[in-house]
């Protein structure tokens, strides 16, 4: 076992030993099976106080509050947050766009690192977690389940996942929302090259079956500042015609053409309220997980 | 367009300099596995209209700074002349500059033609440049070589005279050169304004020269600088006729120059009808008098100006005020006693010629200058002198080709000779096969006994022309007993035939003089010539009129140069610097006139002695006919050789040739900013 884990290339120790003390929160209630640290839609028996309700025949006696009584004359009852853990899951895109070379590896090998981060860190404080890997249709699918040994599961099919093919992410997502039990944490990652209405819908859908959607956008630096000064042949990825070009040209428009669909999906991103991490490819992904986790922490705090 | 550095255009390929970089550029191009392919398209889509030929554009304003480095480099001219010069650099520049009066009108500014065709050429061959400059002088149609062009500019070539320009002569002397000399390319620069008469374009020198100078093995390039335009008025003058004469009333006589003068005007505007002053001189003395200018000319004929009573010969001068051309306001002429009327008779038969002499020794004016008769047998033919006579009355024999020379000199001085048929012809006698000119006596038609009549005659000019008041020669009563047949081999004009078609009278076109032949004879028995008496009258009178008209007008002459000066010498002509000329002139001296050379008497206006003999040297009347060639005309007299053309005015300041390099940098320069324009980065959209 040591062994086929020092082979796997998206796992670093170290990192992982980082990554560990972070809590994985959630932005929404969840519902898990069992208790967990994610706060629950229902009522339960943690310790944290959650509303006073009117008393009505057949409620449990022990839960009244006999302090409110005495101050109020009324019967109330004390009710309390139930602490459950959550389902995550895992949507990697592996078409072939998210084999593109850049800074560290390719952008697959960075939803990898990223994917495995994640799932150790909800593996280990008894989070239950599934992966979908994903092309022009479902190529790999673990269901969620939080027992340590399923961390291995993920891995092998992180590990035997290769980018190629067209990207049908969008009908992924919807079925994912579909097949999905409500209130799971969905984590997208992906280059999201495709038109950002078609998107909308995708979030929409998901949020109505009330799941906490986060996405990573893995971006290359090239693909973004596009300063190529010498002809280039652009080879598509996912197996279009390639394109010759002299990028000095069309930067002007490439740019407009970029930023207008950046911008876009920003703000699909926010009117349907996913936790949007724009990422690119010259980031650390140790870091970029570890924004992730506090940034929830945090919000989780607040609130 | 022409360069005065043409090798350098040998880099012009380097144009394509920027193509081949874009070209290598694209060659070396990258591959890229790439996934945002989705806006490389969207942008690829949007590159339209400019922005799809802005590369291009570039690619264009690079080419079009190296073509205008290159250019510029080269150093192009810019003129009239764009296609003219060629390119390269001529061996031997030959110029030969229209100097005739007429190149002398003056432009809007008031430059003559002549000058700025000077200035013009100046400037343009400093700037060509040449290894060797000759002039041809096309007055006298001398050939100079010069060291430099400004001797060449500086030269009597470049001045102006009072002979018209011998282009077609001048351009054989060029021709001649070339053969003589072999120098490499050369280019021939013509400066004329198209006169007419100096072109003498229906010469048959022309189809000569043409097939001279495409024979010749060097290239050879003709430039021709023209100035025919004509703007303002001008009004030129001349004397037809001066002489002296005396009126006596048998107490005193009174002393009169008879002058007779024409005035013409030319030019764009004209003014018909007005007075025009004329300033005359004679031996220094002026008086103005006023002519009255009737539809666009004047004559003024046989105007009498008293002179004083011991005067017999002297000089005068009629000038016009300044216009656009004064070398046609000026014209000198001298003046003598009326020359002797001699006439010179040549009879076998002295009774035939009886009436004749009648006829000739009577003065047409009924004064008593009775004309010489020497009347000569065909024997005394040695002691037959023709000096001085105004008319040759032949009634013998054709003459000899001794004898022919003679006459034929006679004529070319402007003599008048009439033939009559010899008596031989009449007793039946062949007349030998001996004929003058191609004319010969054929036989002698007898009819006594039914006279013939004169049907036809030309009543309009010549010997036969209706008298002053109209009335015609009473032609129609001569009756004709016999006459002799005449055999020619040229065209003769027929000035009076006879009812069965044969020429009672007929002349020989000669280039001067003139040469009558008469069929009839004046014997009584043969006709009724000497009995009617009124036509032999006039017509031997009239012809005596016109040789004395002739003699008066060797002391008036026309500028022109002596022809066998122009000879090429090959020992000279290929070592010294300008020609020796060996003029004709050189014991002239000049009694009036602009100071000129004294080689160059004969081309300038002004009046000479010479041997005690004065005349006056004025311009040729064709210098007064302001007509020029038609293009057409011209274009064919250099059909298949290399000419360019290219008409200036005088008075325009602008040069023929200049350089525009600066230009074309400019252009360069404009194009590079125009480049960097179009490189300039857009401002970048922040992604």
């Amino acid at each position: 076992m040591t062994t086929e884990r020092q082979q796997r290339s998206f796992i670093d120790p170290a990192v992982l030993a980082q990554l560990s003390a972070l809590p994985l929160v959630a932005r929404k209630a969840m519902l898990g099976n069992v208790s967990g640290r994610h706060s629950s839609p229902h009522r339960g028996a943690s310790v944290e106080f959650a509303e006073y309700r009117k008393y009505v025949p057949g409620d449990d006696l022990r839960r009244l509050d006999w302090r409110t009584y005495g101050r109020s004359d009324r019967f109330y009852v004390k009710e309390f947050e139930a602490d459950t853990n959550l389902r995550m899951v895992l949507v990697v895109d592996t078409s072939g766009s998210m084999g593109m070379p850049s800074i560290g590896g390719t952008k697959f090998q960075y939803a990898q690192r990223v994917a495995a981060a994640l799932a150790y860190v909800a593996i280990g404080q008894g989070d239950a977690v599934g992966m979908s890997c994903v092309a022009e249709g479902i190529v790999q699918q673990v269901p969620p389940r939080r027992n340590p040994a399923h961390l291995s599961n993920l891995f092998d099919q992180l590990d035997v996942a290769k980018p190629q093919g067209e990207s049908g992410l969008p009908a992924v997502l919807h079925e994912i929302a579909e097949t999905v039990r409500q209130r799971a944490l969905v984590v997208i990652l992906s280059d999201l090259f495709m038109e950002p209405m078609i998107l909308r819908d995708c979030f929409e859908h998901l949020r109505f079956r009330k799941h906490d959607v986060a996405a990573f956008h893995l971006l290359d630096p090239e693909e973004v500042s596009f300063n190529f000064q010498r002809p280039t042949r652009f080879v598509d990825l996912e197996g279009g015609p390639s394109l010759f070009v002299d990028p000095v040209e069309i930067a002007d428009r490439y740019h407009q053409a970029i930023t207008q669909y950046l911008a876009d999906l920003r703000r699909i991103m926010l009117e349907t309220g996913v936790d949007y991490r724009r990422v690119l490819m010259d980031q650390p992904y140790d870091k970029t997980t570890r924004d992730f986790l506090v940034d929830r922490a945090h919000q989780r705090r607040m609130r | 367009m022409s360069f005065l550095q043409p090798f350098l255009l040998w880099a012009l390929p380097l144009i394509s300099l920027p193509i081949i970089i874009h070209l290598i550029n694209q060659w070396r191009y990258q591959t890229k596995q790439w996934a945002a392919m989705m806006f490389l398209l969207q942008a690829n889509r949007m590159n339209r209209g400019f922005a799809k030929i802005r590369q291009w554009l570039i690619l264009a304003m690079r080419t079009l700074a190296i073509l205008g480095l290159i250019v510029a480099i080269s150093r192009p001219l810019a003129s009239g002349l764009w296609s003219m010069i060629g390119g390269a650099k001529s061996d031997t520049t030959i110029v030969l500059m229209d100097r005739s009066p007429s190149m002398l009108w003056k432009g809007d500014a008031g430059e003559s033609k002549l000058d700025a065709g000077k200035r013009q050429l100046n400037d343009a061959l400093k700037t060509l440049g040449a290894d060797h400059w000759v002039s041809v002088n096309a007055a006298t149609t001398e050939a100079s070589e010069f060291k430099s062009l400004e001797t060449l500019v500086d030269s009597s070539a470049f001045s102006s005279s009072g002979s018209s320009a011998q282009i077609s002569t001048a351009l054989q002397r060029s021709l001649e050169y070339l053969q003589l000399n072999k120098p490499g390319a050369a280019d021939i620069w013509i400066c004329s304004d198209l006169q007419s008469s100096d072109w003498n374009a229906d010469s048959g020198e022309w189809s000569l020269l043409r097939t001279g100078f495409t024979g010749l093995p060097q290239s050879i390039r003709f430039h021709l600088l023209a100035y025919p335009d004509l703007s303002g008025e001008n009004l030129s003058i001349r004397v037809n006729d001066a002489h002296r004469d005396t009126v006596s009333d048998g107490v005193q006589s009174q002393n009169f120059l008879v002058l007779s003068l024409q005035i013409f005007a030319s030019g764009s505007t004209t003014q018909p009808n007005r007075k025009v002053p004329v300033q005359l001189e004679i031996e220094g003395v002026r008086s103005e008098m006023s002519v009255e200018l009737s539809g666009g000319a004047a004559e003024l004929r046989e105007h009498r100006i008293p002179l004083p009573a011991k005067v017999e010969s002297g000089w005068g001068k009629v000038s016009l005020p300044a216009d656009m051309n004064n070398a046609d306001n000026d014209f000198y002429f001298v003046f003598d006693k009326p020359p002797v009327r001699r006439v010179v008779v040549v009879a076998d038969d002295p009774t035939a010629v009886r009436p004749l002499q009648i006829a000739a020794r009577i003065a047409s004016d009924g004064s008593s200058n009775k004309s010489q008769i020497e009347l000569l047998a065909p024997a005394q033919l040695s002691s037959l002198e023709l000096d001085g006579a105004a008319l040759l009355i032949w009634q013998a024999e054709l003459p000899d080709s001794t004898t022919a020379a003679g006459i034929d000199n006679y004529l070319n001085a402007g003599g008048q000779v009439v033939f009559f048929p010899p008596s031989s012809l009449q007793k039946g006698n062949s007349s030998g096969g001996k004929n003058y000119r191609g004319i010969e006596w054929t036989g002698w038609s007898a009819h006594e006994d039914t006279p013939m009549l004169v049907t036809n005659w030309r009543g309009d000019q010549d010997l036969l022309a209706a008298t002053k008041s109209g009335a015609g020669l009473p032609l129609g009563q001569i009756e004709i007993r016999g006459h002799a047949t005449l055999k020619s081999d040229q065209p003769m004009t027929q000035l009076a035939t006879l009812n069965g078609g044969d020429s009672l009278i007929a002349r020989l076109p000669t280039s001067k003089g003139g040469l009558y032949f008469c069929t009839a004879s004046t014997e009584g028995k043969q006709s009724t010539l000497a009995e009617n008496g009124i036509v032999l009258f006039v017509v031997v009178q009239r012809a005596i009129e016109q040789g004395q008209a002739a003699l008066r007008g060797a002391l008036m002459r026309t500028a022109a140069a002596d022809p066998s000066r122009a000879q090429l010498d090959e020992a000279t002509e290929s070592k010294a610097e300008t020609t020796p000329a060996t003029p004709s002139t050189n014991n002239w001296q000049q009694v009036a006139g602009n100071e000129s050379l004294s080689s160059e008497y004969e081309c300038q206006p002004g009046v000479y002695k010479q041997d005690n003999l004065m005349f006056a040297v004025n311009r040729p009347l064709t210098e007064d006919q302001y007509t020029t060639i038609a293009d057409e005309k011209l274009e064919s007299l250099f059909a298949g050789l290399q000419m360019d053309r290219v008409d200036q005015k005088a008075g325009r300041f602008g040069g023929i040739v200049r350089e525009i390099w600066r230009q074309f940098l400019i252009l360069m320069v404009a194009a590079l900013i125009f480049e960097a324009a179009l490189c300039l980065p857009k401002k970048l959209v922040k992604a």
